[in-house]
């Protein structure tokens, strides 16, 4: 999932780039750009990642960045934008690597109940 | 006489100290005044003050006359109208004059006598020439000349308003509007007058002459502002639009401008600007005043602290799964939601009304 989420943040223009689950717990920070205030320190995302419910991307234009906010099968990604950057290029990208994300948490979860099962019948310890 | 292709009215100016063949060829040209309208002057003084105040398709001038002389002439449109075609007639003709007209870029060259046939039959082949692009009629100028801009065209616009005496030149090289004249405008203020008319008929040459750069903003911007004037020109006449809603009150900020005008006014005027942004392509399904979106978008607001990115401007949200429910919130005191189809160019969208929204005042209603 880093890996994913650091390719995204290599693209032009990113600022930052965040990913909570959906309860709202930050589960991947990348700052390119120092930001005026710790995110971490916000107690407002969980509030604001259940605001999220039903949408399935958003991006928000504002004076001087952007924010593309999309939904994923294991959380929220949020990407910190400059004003100018190429957005486009972005959504195509996600499009791209997202669904990767996805595939990783459905290996996670078959290794899971494979880690599981074995345990139960006593291979790994 | 063939009719030239197109609806684009074609006035030609008939420059002469001549003033008996300035009627005769005035009333021979008659029969064609559907198509043509023939302005004649005596001088070439009178016929500068002729193309200040009118879009000449074709200049037709003597070349000897008292004073300033046909050349002189020839000299204030290569340098002033370079898009405007001319043909020169004399009667002191001679081989050398001939060559001279053809160096200076005359479309055609007659010398007299010449019969009403043949010189209808001159003006036609000129006047067609500038139309072998295509011509179009009842369009709106903004929805035609996104798509020029698309393909990055190079080519001279002429256009002419249906419904009113309006009628406007552009330049667009690859794709870029250089610049625009109508009456005495140039440049930009010539452009928002152009992309202000409601439905013209318009008339596509496939080269622009040598125009300086006169219009530095893009398209959308140009065509944004052309909006914003005309709305502006239509509160000023008094002009009442009820989309009937919502309720009055509406002080929303930004597209919604200065003061707080009626609600319905301001939907229809971001209606007005989505369609004109994207013609029939903007695919607009439903525009209303939406406050449910206000908390959510109070809470987004926030994130922008962060990195110091300024007030909110607009927001895009796709709802629901499977490219469900596509929405444009433009926040304010009373939210306003736009829904639009999923084909809609929404970067497009979104640059040019966030473009709109982040100018000094924002737009006026």
């Amino acid at each position: 999932m880093k890996d994913v989420l650091r390719d995204l943040a290599a693209m032009d223009g990113v600022m930052a780039v965040l990913f909570f689950s959906e309860d709202g717990d930050l589960l991947f920070k990348e700052m390119l750009l120092p930001p005026v205030e710790d995110p971490e320190k916000k107690e407002w995302w969980p509030l604001l990642i259940h605001s999220l419910a039903g949408i399935r991307e958003m991006e928000l234009v504002f004076d001087r960045g952007r924010v593309y906010i999309r939904k994923t099968g294991r959380g929220y990604l949020l990407i910190f934008l400059s004003r100018g950057a190429p957005v486009a290029l972005l959504r195509l990208h996600c499009d791209t690597v997202l669904p990767a994300l996805d595939k990783t948490r459905q290996v996670g979860r078959g290794l899971g109940r494979w880690l599981r099962w074995n345990r139960g019948k006593g291979r790994i310890h | 006489m063939e009719e030239p292709r197109g609806k684009v009215i074609w006035k030609i100016l008939i420059v002469d100290d001549d003033l008996e063949l300035l009627s005769s060829l005035s009333q021979g040209m008659e029969p064609h005044r559907q198509r043509l309208s023939v302005l004649t002057a005596g001088s070439v003084s009178l016929a500068r003050e002729a193309l200040d105040k009118h879009l000449i398709s074709l200049v037709v001038t003597d070349v000897k006359m008292p004073g300033k002389d046909g050349f002189g002439l020839v000299s204030i449109l290569r340098r002033e109208y370079p898009d405007i075609p001319f043909m020169l007639i004399t009667g002191f003709g001679n081989p050398k004059m001939k060559g001279v007209a053809r160096e200076l870029g005359a479309e055609g060259y007659m010398e007299k006598p010449f019969s009403l046939q043949t010189f209808s039959s001159a003006v036609t082949r000129i006047l067609d020439r500038l139309v072998e692009g295509g011509a179009l009629q009842g369009v709106s100028p903004g929805m035609f000349l996104q798509l020029i801009e698309m393909e990055q065209k190079t080519c001279t616009i002429r256009l002419s308003e249906r419904n009113a005496s309006g009628d406007g030149v552009l330049f667009f090289r690859r794709g870029e509007l250089l610049d625009a004249r109508t009456g005495g405008l140039r440049g930009e203020p010539a452009a928002y007058e152009i992309f202000g008319m409601e439905e013209v008929d318009l008339a596509i040459e496939n080269r622009c002459p040598p125009v300086g750069r006169k219009i530095r903003g893009d398209l959308q911007a140009v065509l944004l502002e052309a909006m914003r004037r005309k709305d502006e020109k239509r509160q000023q006449a008094g002009a009442k639009v009820n989309t009937g809603r919502v309720g009055a009150g509406h002080a929303a900020r930004g597209l919604r401008g200065a003061g707080t005008p009626p609600a319905g006014t301001v939907l229809e005027n971001v209606r007005r600007r989505l369609e004109r942004l994207l013609g029939e392509r903007s695919a607009l399904k439903e525009i209303t005043q939406d406050d449910t979106w206000d908390g959510l978008l109070a809470q987004m607001s926030r994130m922008g602290s962060l990195f110091q990115c300024g007030r909110l401007l607009l927001t895009y949200m796709e709802v629901g799964d499977n490219g469900g429910q596509n929405l444009l919130i433009l926040p304010g005191e009373n939210s306003i939601a736009v829904t639009l189809h999923p084909s809609c160019p929404r970067d497009r969208v979104l640059d040019a009304l966030s473009r709109d929204e982040s100018s000094p005042g924002g737009e006026s209603a």
